[in-house]
């Protein structure tokens, strides 16, 4: 553990170098889709299959259960249909996040040709512009139906779920970026990030541009409009009046992170 | 190991003990430098005793926090306040003097020994030597981290004690006050 802390300072937290230090599991974290029971797993990826063409539905889950031998009852452990559909399809594409990072290319890129003279919160948002657009892409194959997916997910009775699967998400990518607090700031990052990335999904949704290119680009304006505000904020009310109520409730979401 | 190999309840349990454990020792290390920035000034032949002190509190801090950036644990919400607040009780009970600042370290060090101590235990019975999922690094690490660190805050305890903080007046206030407020601040700093 030693060694890794001293490599990160003085080689950039790059992704490769940091993300192969730091394991995403260990004594106490979990992938994603490690406590869903197996056969239940097959059936949502059988059904995630079809999702392209049926969207998130229960004809897509009945059909899967079907294709894959289970009787018609089968997709009854997942009483919300739709809503467990759309859950796994976050916790699967953040866990594909983690798995990429944990088989990144071992070896520290090569030193750059020209000078970085990128200050660390440019770093720091530009790790997290890529991870957001990595992340954004695998909603690509399921993009037709992806507002219907929002819609349901920001209805209040879903609101909790959808907000723990945000801060997940935020979590992960904020700790991949190389970011690591053990301040306040944990928090206000995080934030930040499900803020952006949350605002960048609704703005996929609309893009009609070629091979979603404006929305790669409203990311990184977003990113930027935030970084002035990140920077000198000490306390949570300073923060909260910044950032609005939106971001108390993020944190309220983060919280319920173990 | 992956968790699997623990129940919820017992990563629950881990992610707290890491969670309060930084919190405070993060509120260790301020209240030695509150004390320290007063008594160096005031009581420069306590010096070396304060900084002894103080400096294996630094290393209680980091060694949490890589804990709890490893094992990615969410900092305690309070943090800020955490820093207020400690920063203040070892400044305010430097200004009341040696003993002051003694007894103030004994109180904190009985609460936090005490703490370290239920959570040793629990480390004990619920990973016993003869396991096999006990022998796992990151499980006998944890114990062997906690064991030192409460042998540290009892030898914190001690230095206090026979540095006159019985002599503090009025004693009994100050420490049951401090006591209960870390006790407090251990029962927030879990949950929030
Ligand atoms: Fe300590
Ligand atoms: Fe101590």
């Amino acid at each position: 553990m030693f060694r890794t802390v001293r490599s990160c300072a003085v080689a950039l937290p790059t992704r490769a170098s940091t993300l192969r230090a730091y394991h995403s599991i260990n004594l106490i974290n979990t992938k994603p889709t490690e406590d869903y029971n197996p056969k239940t797993k097959k059936l949502l990826d059988a059904a995630m299959d079809l999702v392209p063409s049926l969207g998130f539905t229960d004809q897509a889950l009945t059909l899967a259960s079907r294709r894959l031998g289970y009787t018609d009852t089968t997709p009854l452990v997942l009483p919300e249909g739709p809503l467990d559909l759309i859950v796994y399809h976050l916790r699967r594409e953040r866990e594909k996040l983690a798995v990429a990072s944990e088989t990144a290319p071992a070896d520290p890129p090569a030193a750059p040709t020209t000078p970085d003279f990128r200050t660390k919160d440019q770093r720091l948002d530009d790790a997290c512009h890529e991870l957001i657009v990595q992340r954004l892409k695998g909603n690509i194959p399921v993009i037709e139906h992806l507002d219907n997916a929002l819609a349901l997910m920001v209805q209040p009775q879903n609101m909790a779920e959808s907000l723990s699967e945000l801060g997940a998400l935020s979590d992960e990518i904020v700790h991949q970026a190389g970011h690591r607090s053990s301040d306040f700031d944990w928090y206000t990052r995080r934030a930040s990030i499900s803020a952006v990335y949350a605002a960048s999904e609704v703005y996929m949704c609309q893009d009609k541009s070629k091979n979603f290119e404006d929305t790669w680009k409203f990311v990184k304006s977003s990113l930027e409009a935030r970084r002035g505000l990140q920077e000198g904020v000490g306390n949570v009310g300073q923060w909260v009046s910044f950032q609005g109520i939106a971001s108390v409730m993020v944190i309220r979401s983060l919280m319920t992170r173990l | 190991m992956a968790r699997h190999a623990l129940s919820k309840a017992e990563a629950s349990f881990i992610t707290k003990l890491i969670r309060v454990d930084q919190a405070g020792e993060l509120g260790a290390d301020l209240i030695y430098r509150g004390q320290y920035m007063v008594l160096s000034r005031t009581k420069p032949e306590i010096e070396p005793l304060i900084k002894h002190m103080w400096e294996q509190e630094q290393h209680h801090r980091r060694t949490f926090n890589e804990l709890q950036q490893k094992y990615r644990v969410r900092p305690s919400l309070l943090t800020p306040i955490w820093k207020v607040a400690a920063t203040g009780l070892g400044c305010a009970t430097a200004l009341l003097g040696q003993e002051g600042a003694m007894a103030c370290t004994e109180a904190v060090e009985t609460v936090i020994g005490g703490h370290y101590n239920t959570q040793l235990r629990w480390l004990h019975e619920n990973f016993p030597p003869k396991e096999e999922r006990s022998k796992d690094e990151e499980i006998t690490s944890l114990k062997s981290i906690v064991k030192q660190f409460r042998d540290e805050e009892l030898e914190h305890l001690e230095i206090a004690v026979e540095n006159d903080s019985h002599e503090a007046r009025p004693y009994w206030l100050l420490t049951e006050t401090i006591k209960a407020g870390c006790r407090g601040a251990i029962w927030v700093a879990e949950r929030v």
